[in-house]
């Protein structure tokens, strides 16, 4: 991890309150469910995130997404991640590899907030160590309380896209706040501090076994360097 | 942390394979009781335990302990001629010991550490502000402070097995 510097200042109160407040949703128990929640047709189809629709339900909105116009963006975004609400849909290579683990993969392990989950967006102010210019930017907040736990993993990347992952901490480090990338450990760190992941596809992981929640935004940015239909 | 070196001919191989096979205490759930599990005679917990999981629940099993009179090998540490006891954590991938300072019986004496396994991603000690990593099976450390500040995770995909050993500064 490379370390940029601390932008502490650059956190609006405002923002750091709300980050700190809000509950966040249960991942990785509701992950799949978040995945649909990016899209307004798909989130139509569940009014909780804690519902599991039927097959019957399932069944009648890839009908009516047959029924739609197939030019339109978000029709086509709603059938690329239809599949995210099948409940008979199994599990992928990365939730296969942690339940073949013994973890519990819809069990509550840490919180996310999506950008669409908070009533601000950090690029209205953008942050003064972005380089965001002709990129594609998410974001979005990790929050883990005391026992909470993210397994290693390894965010999947297309190799044709340019990518720099940044983390930034809004809670000051403490004992039991752990966050490792391979075999390093952030440790000592200030809220604000901000590093960049030096290989974007490195393991990393982290885990709560403090007493105190952690709060961190992560920022990937993307160059796309050939032809990417990113609806 | 300090390096004493390494021991992993001095490991039995069958001590893991006994070790996956035992539940032993599931803590800090078990400790609750004072129920002899797997021969064990844990008794109930101890204040300084209490005090550690009270914010993450005394009802849930976080790891497992197998302590020496749970289990039906003895060991012989070579680097001790003094007296000892010792145990061994188990965590499954997903559990962690919370960080903590261990109680004051360990004033006087040294405590060890020693991984049984060798390292895997997500395998981590916590000791202060380091986290020890990239171990081999049979590395020994010892605590330069038996009152430091240390926790564990295995946010791994495989088992973690540590044996723990201490002096109580007793011949």
């Amino acid at each position: 991890m490379q370390y940029i510097g601390n932008f502490f200042d650059w956190i609006k109160p405002e923002w750091l309150d709300e980050v700190l407040n809000h509950p966040g949703f249960e991942m990785p128990k509701h992950s799949l469910r978040n995945e649909a929640r990016f899209n307004p047709i798909l989130k139509s189809y569940f009014d909780d995130v804690d519902r599991i629709i039927s097959q019957e339900e399932y069944e009648k909105l890839i009908k009516d997404l047959d029924s739609m116009d197939a030019n339109d963006k978000v029709v086509r975004h709603a059938k690329i991640h239809a599949n995210y609400l099948d409940p008979s849909r199994e599990l992928d290579e990365e939730y296969g590899m942690y339940h073949n683990a013994g973890y519990d993969v819809w069990a509550d392990h840490f919180r996310l907030m999506e950008k669409f989950d908070v009533s601000f967006n950090i690029l209205d102010y953008p942050p003064p160590f972005l380089d965001y210019e002709g990129k594609h930017i998410t974001w979005w907040f990790s929050k883990m309380s005391p026992g909470h736990v993210m397994p290693m993993h390894i965010d999947k990347a297309d190799p044709s896209v340019q990518i720099h992952k940044y983390w930034m901490p809004w809670t000051d480090y403490e004992k039991g706040h752990v966050f490792i990338v391979e075999d390093q450990a952030i440790t000592n760190y200030k809220a604000g501090d901000v590093f960049m992941f030096i290989n974007p596809g490195a393991w990393h992981g982290a885990v709560n076994i403090g007493h105190r929640p952690r709060a961190i935004l992560q920022i990937t940015d993307y160059k796309i360097s050939r032809n990417i239909d990113l609806v | 942390m300090k390096y004493i070196g390494n021991y992993k001919d001095w490991i039995n191989s069958s001590w893991i394979e006994i070790i996956l096979s035992m539940k032993g205490f599931g803590a800090p759930k078990d400790f609750n009781i004072s129920l002899d599990i797997d021969s064990g005679q844990r008794s109930k917990m101890h204040e300084s335990e209490r005090k550690v999981y009270e914010i993450y629940g005394t009802d849930k099993i976080f790891f497992h302990l197998l302590e020496s009179n749970c289990l039906n090998f003895q060991i012989d540490p070579p680097w001790l001629s003094e007296k000892f006891d010792w145990w061994i954590t188990k965590m499954y991938p997903g559990q962690f010991i919370p960080i903590h300072s261990d109680g004051p019986k360990h004033l006087k004496g040294k405590r060890y550490w020693m991984p049984l396994q060798d390292w895997e991603p997500g395998h981590i000690f916590i000791y202060e502000n380091i986290s020890v990593s990239r171990y081999n099976a049979g590395d020994l450390w010892e605590y330069e402070n038996s009152l430091a500040v240390h926790g564990a995770i295995n946010i791994g995909h495989n088992p973690r097995l540590i044996l723990q050993v201490s002096t109580f500064g007793e011949s």
